[in-house]
């Protein structure tokens, strides 16, 4: 199997405190990959580095094979890593389908005079995009909002816009932090099909959550983080029997 | 890249619904094309005149619309581009006489470079203190002209012919044909801007800088794209102001400017260029109609009172009104009693 992402010693201090301390993580392609782990694990502060949102103290990060250490979010997206964050970062003023063609933007191939005279060229790939959006948005459920604006969506269909725009992105490796976070067991559910069904697909998904169940259940591969340290690596089943991860969740009742 | 599934007919790309937004484009090319032939219509200097200065304001004031408005950029720096290409129009027109068909793109390109070196410099900061920083743009500029001696220092220039296409520009109709030129080039380029993906790349960087870099959108780029067409389209305002004015001094930076346009765009509503250019009009018809009456003092006065009232109750601006549910629902049931109420 390829390895897509390989971090080594990747470490980040926040003042005295090291949120993340010396981690590695190796995802390969086509996987669907968890990353574990009770609150403050570092879990975040993590993939922040990976996908060049934070600064990186220490450690090196490759992406397909290229050393892609400390370059910019921007940068990272534009090389196919494409991510949803902890708390909503979405275009809240926007439509459904604006936010999700906005997802698309390293597909949109054209440049000036293009962009800044709108000839047919412009007309012919904007409408081929939307369509895919659409379609996109077909498959998720959510093309009945697509003309609504995102402020106006109750919480579960926010997160489920923001994981749209991320995949209408069509990323070599997809991360998304805590998606499942505060959705009722129904649409955790559906969320569970949902990547299930893209990795089979042929997408690589990092995915961090507190719903070890779900993890359990479809994840290829498990990481587990505690104060700032991979404490276990390796398939669910032996994860899971992992003492130092037992350990790690006792007393922390609010996590398991 | 194939599409697999049957081209979406329902949502984006299917039937809309009836809004104001289907008549705005019939009503734009009647008033573009009325604006046209409006001088010839009245022909009368007067007139022609205050035209020309309310085709300048509206350039100038979609400049903000660009900034603020798509791009989120909170920049009080109009006033620095716009005096910057009225210097540059009279140095490279009016003195080096080069003709203003290739030299108002000259001034806009000076324009350009200064409203990127602004968009550099701000950068890393936002709201407040790119407000200030950008206002500061404004200053430094001046005070660097004030102490120029080849610029005429405190007393500007006077005495400059600006031409286009070998006729003398302050003619007031000509004026304003070239100036409703280069604003319907702007009004072209910002709405085809909104329809592309580099409208939808200044929306994510106003909405969620954030957001937008996770999608690979390169955010400084964009606002510096911004700025540098704001920058140019300013200093063309500028440059066609000389041809107004005819004289150039250091005041061409002031915050009064900057004031005014900046009242322009909150009233009209950022994100409206119709909005903008109604509120263009009609402010400059008033302020025209102050100073008749000498009471020009109160002019300012009034713009602040303007902005207050706006961002207290409107804080969309008139241009708001357009796209309001109720105004949308108003409009509909109007248009349904025309059509026989099928609606
Ligand atoms: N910007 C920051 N400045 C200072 N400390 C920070 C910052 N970001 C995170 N931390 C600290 O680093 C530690 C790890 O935080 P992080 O958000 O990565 O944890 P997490 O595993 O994602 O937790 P959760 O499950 O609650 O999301 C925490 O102690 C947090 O308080
Ligand atoms: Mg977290």
């Amino acid at each position: 199997m390829t390895v897509i992402l390989e971090a080594r010693g990747l470490t980040r201090k926040f003042g005295g405190l090291t949120a993340v301390d010396n981690a590695d993580i190796t995802v390969d392609e086509h996987a669907l990959h968890g990353l574990i782990g009770p609150n403050g694990a570092g879990k975040t502060t993590f993939v922040n580095m990976i996908t060049g949102v934070d600064s990186i103290d220490g450690g090196t990060v490759t992406f397909e094979g290229k050393d892609v250490t400390g370059l910019r979010s921007f940068h990272m997206a534009s090389l196919g890593m494409a991510r949803s964050f902890q708390t909503s970062q979405l275009f809240e003023e926007e439509s459904v389908l604006s936010n999700v063609m906005a997802g698309r933007h390293r597909h949109i191939d054209y440049g000036f005079p293009h962009t800044f005279f709108y000839t047919p060229k412009t007309s012919r790939v904007e409408r081929a995009n939307r369509e895919r959006c659409m379609a996109l948005l077909e498959q998720l459920n959510l093309a009945d909002d697509a003309k609504r604006l995102v402020a106006e969506l109750p919480y579960g269909r926010r997160r489920l816009v923001e994981m749209a725009r991320a995949i209408a992105s069509e990323p070599s490796l997809l991360v998304l932090d805590e998606p499942a976070a505060g959705l009722p067991g129904s649409d955790v559910e559906a969320l569970g099909e949902t990547l299930v069904s893209l990795s089979k697909n042929g997408y690589t998904v990092l995915i961090i959550e507190h719903n070890i169940g779900l993890l359990m259940s479809i994840c290829d591969g498990l990481t587990v983080l505690s104060e700032g340290r991979v404490i276990a690596d390796g398939v669910p089943s032996v994860v899971r029997a992992d003492p130092q991860v037992i350990e790690a969740y006792i007393g922390r009742s609010d996590d398991a | 890249m194939t599409d697999t599934l049957s081209p979406a007919t329902t949502g984006a790309t299917g039937r809309r619904a009836p809004s104001a937004g289907n008549l705005l484009p019939i009503i734009g090319v009647v008033v573009a094309a009325v604006a046209v032939v409006l001088p010839i219509l009245v022909d009368d200097f007067a007139f022609n005149y205050l035209m020309s200065y309310t085709v300048i304001t509206c350039i100038l004031a979609l400049t903000m619309h660009l900034l603020m408005g798509l791009a989120g950029v909170f920049s009080l720096g109009q006033a620095a581009m716009f005096g910057a290409g009225a210097y540059a129009a009279v140095v490279i027109i009016g003195q080096t006489g080069i003709d203003g068909t290739l030299g108002l793109f000259l001034v806009a390109a000076v324009g350009a470079v200064i409203g990127i070196l602004m968009g550099l410099v701000t950068l890393r900061t936002t709201d407040l203190y790119l407000a200030l920083t950008t206002l500061a743009f404004g200053y430094i500029v001046e005070n660097l002209v004030r102490n120029s001696d080849w610029l005429g220092g405190p007393q500007g220039i006077t005495g400059f012919d600006i031409t286009f296409a070998g006729s003398y520009l302050d003619e007031p109709k000509l004026l304003y044909w070239v100036g409703l030129g280069f604003l319907y080039l702007l009004i072209v380029i910002i709405m085809s801007v909104r329809r592309s993906k580099v409208g939808r790349a200044l929306m994510a960087t106003r909405e969620s800088p954030i957001a937008a870099r996770s999608i690979g959108i390169d955010t400084r780029r964009y606002k510096l794209l911004a700025f540098g067409v704001a920058g140019a389209f300013a200093a063309v305002a500028g440059g066609l102001y000389t041809a107004y004015a005819l004289v150039v001094d250091p005041s061409v930076f002031g915050i009064d400017l900057t004031l005014s346009v900046l009242a322009i765009a909150i009233v009209g509503g950022l994100r409206s260029m119709p909005g903008i250019i109604v509120v263009a009009i009609v402010l400059t018809y008033f302020r025209n109609s102050a100073e008749t009456f000498g009471a020009s003092q109160y002019v300012l006065l009034i713009y602040g009172l303007l902005i207050v009232l706006t961002l207290r109750f409107l804080p969309q601006g008139l241009g708001g009104l357009l796209t309001s549910p109720r105004v949308l629902a108003a409009t509909r049931s109007i248009r349904a009693r025309f059509h026989g109420g099928t609606q």
